[in-house]
């Protein structure tokens, strides 16, 4: 057979190909082996190209938000892989009980934002079990009693310039004329940066008297660097308006505004933006027609930046279950996840075109899922704290 | 594209205005051993032959190719895939070189690391008490490791 030379023969590069594609977990006990494994796991260009090889794997993971009315503490967290189809559901430890989870922001580089009940910021890497708690988030001004301060809402992302995490939060207040919402007045949006470990307050740049956008949290796009919310424009005093796409580049940290696709009768406000994903390395919107309600559009943003080129890629439907409002839809891959008002999560298989209930388990009836979003593991170090492991009974 | 350093190599010869009169031509591959090179044109034949059966499908190619990879991982020992690993690099055949580390990768994470130590021939270099310390800090990441 020849001569069969031994790992040790393995050159650097070789041995770092070999270790991209282990899991975080082992990569983390791996540490021990000696100084060299130990630095080298702890260098950014390993952590980065460890990332990237995780994000290109055909293995899509979710981390969801699980309720068990049968258990204590009723509320998980639990990340899954949809590829093993069905029961690969494992339980994370959460920097705080998870009955005190209000807000749970998209996956950035493996790292999720949490807000707890006390309005405490946390940001997370479960993979590594840390996290650090972001100080002093800005509270809202005191402002005259006809004014109301809305629930604010985030945007965390990340400037790969600067290689550093931001999270925006932006606060809308409105006049309330008896009891009733008046006019919404200029958001108050302040930013945080990781490296500094500070809020700064920045200025929308927007005549808000025609812009309105509240920024909410569920159908919003994090893509290339750019946040994307839905909003309005109003066109003149008759209610006429036209919406648009809000944008928020986490690098320049300005806004901007883009133009929706031509989804023919505009002023048709039956047709709303469901939800908004990255589809084959395009930004895509889930287009929902209320009128419809089993079946969706799909249209995609082929080269990113030019408003001409939205196109409607796909129609879904007719599905066997009606969509709802409350339904929250992501894409995974080439796979669409539905996660109903009863919490079972549907797959739909674009290639194969057919939904599957997709369990976790040993799901009885008293589980649900409340939120779900996709999850790519990695080794990037948030931290100021270590998750504590809870004790399992 | 597999084997890059091959074509390389017939392009060269294109340049050099060599007329090849003869079908075969002979390519010095100094840094291969006939045993894995045969199994990389395997790897690469049923590939190809997988990808033409299944033209339009991305994804039954993926299938069959994965249930061909698991196969093949039955009858080769985890020592031999450095020289698959070599030979995969140095032929320049990326998909091959992605499915040996991954193999590798497959073969240790579970492991402990003793025998990680012993399958790279490496010995700890830390001070005294700098790895207990280490093992404790990440003590949860040792949970369920397999047996040595």
């Amino acid at each position: 057979m020849g001569r069969l030379r031994s790992y040790s023969y393995l050159p650097q590069d070789l041995l770092e190909e070999i270790l991209t594609r282990l899991p975080v977990i082992s990569i983390i006990r791996f540490k021990c082996v000696n100084k060299s494994w130990y630095n080298l796991f702890e260098n950014h260009t390993f952590i980065a190209k460890h990332h990237r090889h995780h994000s290109s794997q055909k293995n899509p993971s979710l981390l969801v938000e699980v309720e068990d009315s049968t258990t204590t503490p009723q509320r998980s967290v639990m990340s899954l892989h949809l590829a093993d189809g069905l029961d690969s559901g494992v339980s994370l430890d959460m920097p705080f009980i998870p009955e005190r989870l209000v807000y749970i922001s998209d996956c950035i580089n493996g790292i999720i934002c949490l807000r707890e009940l006390s309005s405490r910021l946390v940001l997370w890497n479960p993979a590594v079990r840390e996290y650090t708690v972001i100080s002093n988030p800005p509270s809202h001004v005191h402002s005259p009693s006809n004014v109301c301060y809305d629930y604010p809402t985030f945007a965390f992302g990340y400037d790969h310039i600067s290689n550093d995490y931001k999270l925006v939060q932006i606060g809308t207040y409105s006049t309330v004329l008896y009891d009733l919402i008046d006019q919404i007045l200029h958001p108050v949006v302040h930013i945080y940066t990781l490296s500094t470990d500070s809020w700064r307050q920045i200025d929308t740049g927007f005549d808000h008297s025609i812009l309105n956008f509240p920024g909410e949290c569920s159908n919003n796009l994090y893509f290339n660097g750019v946040y994307h919310w839905p909003g309005c424009i109003i066109l003149d005093k008759h209610g006429r308006h036209c919406e648009v796409i809000v944008c928020f580049d986490m690098r320049d940290e300005v806004f901007q505004i883009m133009k929706m696709p031509n989804l023919g009768d505009i002023s048709h406000i039956e047709k709303i933006w469901k939800t908004a994903a990255v589809l084959n390395d395009c930004a895509a919107l889930i287009i929902y027609d209320l009128k419809q309600t089993k079946q969706f559009d799909i249209w995609v943003m082929n080269e990113y930046g030019v408003e001409e080129s939205w196109t409607k890629k796909f129609v879904i439907g007719p599905l066997i279950v009606e969509l709802t409002l409350h339904d929250q839809l992501l894409l995974v891959d080439d796979k669409l996840a539905l996660i109903n008002d009863k919490g079972h999560i549907l797959l739909y298989d674009f290639g194969a075109q057919e939904i599957k209930h997709l369990q976790l388990r040993n799901l009885p009836g008293s589980v649900f899922v409340s939120q779900a979003i996709t999850y790519v593991e990695s080794l990037v170090s948030v931290a100021r704290g270590k998750v504590e492991a809870k004790k399992r009974g | 594209m597999k084997f890059c350093a091959v074509k390389q190599y017939f392009d060269d010869e294109n340049n050099n205005n060599i007329t090849s009169g003869a079908s075969t031509t002979m390519i010095p591959l100094p840094n291969v051993e006939s045993h894995p090179l045969a199994i990389l044109i395997t790897y690469c034949k049923k590939h190809l032959k997988i990808k033409a059966n299944n033209a339009d499908n991305k994804k039954e190619t993926e299938k069959e190719m994965e249930q061909y990879e698991q196969e093949l991982l039955k009858k080769v020992m985890p020592q031999e895939l450095t020289e698959l690993i070599l030979a995969a690099n140095y032929l320049n055949f990326k998909e091959a070189l992605d499915f040996f580390c991954r193999a590798v990768a497959s073969a240790i994470q579970n492991k402990s690391i003793e025998f990680v130590r012993k399958f790279f021939g490496l010995e700890s270099d830390f001070e005294l008490g700098e790895e207990e310390k280490l093992r404790e800090e990440f003590a949860w990441s040792f949970e369920g490791v397999d047996e040595d």
